[in-house]
């Protein structure tokens, strides 16, 4: 003892402490730092608190939650049924955290699906679709959103058609049959350059050939010469480019344009041929179908409502899901077993069409009910249809399809029927999406270059297809790196859901200052914000750990 | 696990010790005369009002305040401070309101702000007297054709959050079982562009922010205000609650407004009704009636020193910023607020501008 004391003396010089030995161990400085600071940040908190307290006191606003209770007396634009100004603050926040999730929700899959389009169309080799997605992404990133927010609002929104509309005899929008058409035209097209060897940025040429109609068409109105015209020069084209007689960089251009304009001439001529044999309906609306309604005030769709068979229809509906689940499962099994190619997918889909198709078929085959009750009223289905009485409602309440759809109606101001979205929510919406579809391509074009080169050689040398190749080999690999970038964009996207505060959507954060205000409960109030938000961002975190746990490298 | 379990516990001990300790050491320093001190001190009165609203509160391109709630606080720095330039103004939205009188942002609110019980009680304030009796109506294009709210059934209204016209409308819609859809904004400029651009059919706020908005409209003839009266707005000024002091000047510097004009003292003739250097108090008593002596703070009556102000606070008052009805004709008459026959007028041609007595 004496002697290791005498040798702590000489060597430390000046000090004579000794230091006891278990002061030296690591463990036990950490726990005395973390001590510390536990200590150092509660003090300033309690400080911070008692202030906050003392001052809230002396003006008799004690936090508290009993006004939660309390008749809330305002109305908010956008909510459920059951919400009216007399219910009370409690329910306008639970108002503003189901409008949140609204936009969260539809924004979290929107977003994803966009961006990874965005992140493909990167590393596209059209030299054209990429220059175009750089410019999107650097507007994007480099821009506010705030700034894009009030653009999709004030601008965008406000420049829609005026809302004095009749409906259904007027309508402003837009899914004319023929526009619809280039659905089949683009997937043909698609089709026909897998099967044909048609020169290269044929499909750029469709795309080109389809704006310059429209333009075209929009400018010069609705002109069925045009579009004989532009048919048969495009048909010509075609066949010439495809003979190989235009210099090499235009061939592609020309092919796909000609081919479209050639498929759009044969699509109007069908459209016009269903006309003249009033298969679809003749009058001067024809080419607009009045189904969706787009104007300043709101965007109008067709609205579902349950029938007395609705029930019967969904059960069948999951029957038949359950059947096709099985026959997948087999299918792959005897595809294991006997290595044959038997399409899966497509046979299990086709049960679940068959089945509840089917059952859809027997039950509209059924006749409806004769009688309605309108307004408390019974009378026949004849004459209320000839009274124009028969809303969805009461449609539903006579009819024996699964489902019925009701078409929008405007009676004077606002849409009556028909499920509506605002411009609000919409530009909200379309404003994170867009914005946040930036930065997920970015980090889907990092995580599909951060793939070694080697990989997609080692799969073209296997004879794996284009898309095998993404799926089986380029996406494991890049998930792993996309995934925790990803997760961050999604709470990015979650906490920027607050700026609906700007265009009057009543998220969470909106509802909740008007709560504040009108209750005068702001500390209480700002604290129940902070909950919502905190709450929301560690569920996506937690799936979102759950997920890249399942794409990182299984290690030992 | 020892080193673990022992921390935790000290931990916690610390925790509720600190706690008590910030608690009880703590007394906040709120007594009569603190927020008036301070403003002396400081040279400088701090005053809440609006910077959207023309004719009441409206900040002009080259950052001007003017109107007439922004002429409420003058007259107060002019009686605290003897000089009504030395206001620092504080732009607010309604909805930053009931935060900036809260946490002592500002020393006084002076900004078409509503009394009502829910805010007397829940923003910790002390409401001045009513300066304008105003009431929620609703504004509407010429264009559909609509005579009264009730005809606006199945339509949208847009409205300001942080208002009690929110409310109000809300409970005027209930009253008439209208399906009206009211759409909520944020601030001003964004309601009335929504409106504007055809967001909604109608918009609703204090008849005279309506008035005030119709004037900056592209075509005023296009819009009408309704004739329904949604609400009682009784419009004035507040300070924080835990100056008393301060609450009482300005709801003198109020009341001396009115009764300035009811004796007729205007910025122009305060003078000639001032006691002059020599003269005695007896002279000056058979030419000046003794309730305006009182009012001015002349011929040794103890005015302003009950306050801790200067004796004769009013006169700097009507020199600088003149009487209630020159604070109205220089702001509203100009909005076409017509004064005669409204509940602003004086109480002695039948309003209700009532000052309370200088005694
Ligand atoms: N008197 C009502 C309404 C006052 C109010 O804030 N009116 C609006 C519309 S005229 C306003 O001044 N807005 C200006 C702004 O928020 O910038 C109240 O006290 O709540």
């Amino acid at each position: 003892m004496e002697q290791t004391a005498t040798a702590n003396k000489s060597s430390s010089g000046q000090l004579n402490i000794p230091i006891p030995a278990f002061l030296k161990d690591l463990r036990v400085i950490q726990a005395i730092a973390q001590i510390v600071f536990v200590i150092l940040f509660f003090s300033a908190v309690a400080v911070i608190w008692s202030n906050v307290y003392a001052s809230l006191q002396a003006r008799n606003l004690l936090p508290n939650f009993t006004f939660l209770g309390v008749q809330a007396a305002f109305e908010i634009t956008e909510s459920p049924a059951w919400y009216t100004p007399n219910s009370t603050f409690g329910d306008a926040f639970l108002v503003g955290i189901i409008n949140t999730l609204r936009v969260v929700t539809v924004g979290l899959v929107l977003a994803t699906v966009l961006g990874v389009l965005v992140g493909i169309a990167l590393l596209s080799t059209n030299f054209m679709l990429r220059t175009v997605t750089k410019v999107y992404v650097e507007i994007l990133r480099n821009t506010p959103l705030l700034v894009q927010l009030i653009f999709w609002y004030f601008v965008v929104m406000f420049s829609l058609p005026e809302n004095d509309i009749r409906v259904p005899e007027e309508s402003v929008f837009v899914l004319s049959y023929r526009l619809l058409a280039y659905v089949p035209i683009f997937v043909a097209v698609w089709w026909l350059n897998r099967r044909l060897k048609l020169p290269q940025r044929t499909l750029s040429g469709v795309l080109l050939g389809a704006i310059a109609l429209e333009v075209a068409l929009g400018l010069l109105g609705y002109r069925l010469t045009l579009i004989v015209l532009a048919g048969i020069l495009g048909a010509a084209l075609f066949f010439l480019a495809v003979r190989g007689l235009f210099p090499a960089s235009l061939r592609g251009y020309l092919c796909g344009g000609g081919l479209l304009a050639a498929l759009h001439l044969a699509a109007v001529l069908l459209i016009e041929g269903l006309k003249g044999a009033s298969v679809l309906p003749p009058e001067s609306y024809s080419e607009i179908m009045p189904v969706f309604f787009i104007t300043r005030k709101s965007f109008v769709m067709p609205e579902l409502a349950a029938t007395a068979n609705t029930g019967v229809w969904l059960a069948i509906l999951a029957i038949a899901i359950v059947l096709a689940a099985i026959t997948y499962i087999w299918i792959t099994r005897e595809i294991e077993r006997t290595g044959r190619n038997i399409p899966r997918l497509l046979l299990s889909t086709l049960v679940v069409v068959l089945i509840a198709g089917g059952a859809w078929v027997v039950m509209a085959a059924q006749p409806d009910g004769e009688t309605v009750v309108i307004r408390g009223e019974e009378m026949s289905v004849t004459e209320a249809r000839e009274r124009n009485l028969m809303r969805i409602e009461e449609e539903a309440s006579i009819s024996t399809h699964p489902l019925v759809f009701g078409l929008p109606l405007k009676p004077r101001f606002r849409f009556e029927q028909g499920t509506e979205l605002t411009p609000e929510y919409v530009a909200l919406l379309v404003g994170l999406v867009i914005y946040t579809s930036a930065f997920i391509g970015e980090i889907v074009r990092a995580g599909i270059q951060a793939v070694p080169y080697g990989q997609f050689e080692a799969a073209r040398a296997l004879g794996l297809s284009g898309a095998q190749m993404l799926q089986m080999i380029v996406l494991p690999q890049a998930l792993r790196v996309i995934i925790p970038p990803l997760g961050n964009q999604y709470l990015n996207l979650s906490k920027n859901s607050t700026l609906a505060y700007a265009i009057a959507f009543s998220d969470t954060y909106t509802v909740g200052l008007t709560v504040m205000n009108q209750s005068g409960q702001s500390v209480t109030g700002f604290f129940l914000i902070l909950v919502v938000y905190l709450s929301m961002s560690l569920i996506i975190a937690f799936f979102m750990n759950i997920v890249n746990g399942r794409f990182q490298f299984k290690t030992r | 696990m020892l080193i673990n379990r022992f921390s935790r516990v000290l931990v916690a001990a610390v925790v509720a010790l600190t706690t008590l300790f910030a608690l009880s050491g703590l007394t906040a320093a709120q007594e009569y005369g603190s927020i008036t001190k301070a403003i002396m001190q400081r040279g400088e009165l701090i005053c809440g009002v609006n910077a959207a609203v023309r004719g009441f509160g409206f900040q002009d391109s080259s950052g001007e305040f003017s109107g007439f709630d922004v002429d409420f606080c003058r007259a107060v720095a002019a009686a605290i401070l003897g000089d009504a330039n030395k206001v620092v103004f504080r732009p607010l939205t309604a909805g930053e309101r009931q935060a900036a009188i809260q946490s002592g942002e500002i020393d006084m609110m002076s900004r078409n702000t509503t009394a009502t019980l829910s805010r007397d009680a829940a923003w910790g304030a002390i409401f001045g007297p009513t300066l304008f009796y105003d009431g929620a109506g609703v504004m509407t294009r010429v264009a559909l054709g609509v005579g009264s709210v009730a005809e606006l059934d199945g339509s949208s209204m847009c409205v300001q959050s942080g208002t009690t016209t929110e409310t109000n409308i809300s409970d005027y819609i209930r009253r008439l079982g209208l399906n009206i859809e009211l759409v909520v904004f944020p601030d001003a400029e964004s309601t009335w562009d929504s409106y504007l651009n055809g967001r909604c059919e109608s918009w609703t706020t204090d008849k005279s922010g309506l008035v005030s908005y119709r004037a900056s409209a592209p075509d005023p003839e296009e819009h009408i205000i309704l004739p329904d009266t949604v609400s009682k707005e009784p419009l004035g000024p507040l300070s924080p609650q835990s100056d008393e002091n301060l609450a009482e000047i300005i709801r003198w510097v109020a009341y001396g407004l009115m009764e300035a004009e009811e004796y007729g003292i205007t910025s122009q003739n305060v003078d000639d009704f001032l006691q002059g250097a020599n003269e005695s108090p007896e002279a000056y008593s058979a030419r000046v009636d003794p309730r305006i002596q009182r009012l001015l703070g002349q011929n040794n009556t103890n005015i302003g020193v009950n306050f801790g102000i200067a004796n004769d606070f009013m006169v700097a008052v009507i020199k600088q910023v003149g009487n209630y009805g020159e604070i109205y004709d220089r702001h509203l008459t100009p909005l076409g607020l017509v004064r005669e026959g409204s509940f602003n007028d004086l109480y002695t041609r039948g309003g209700l501008i009532y000052g309370w007595p200088f005694r």
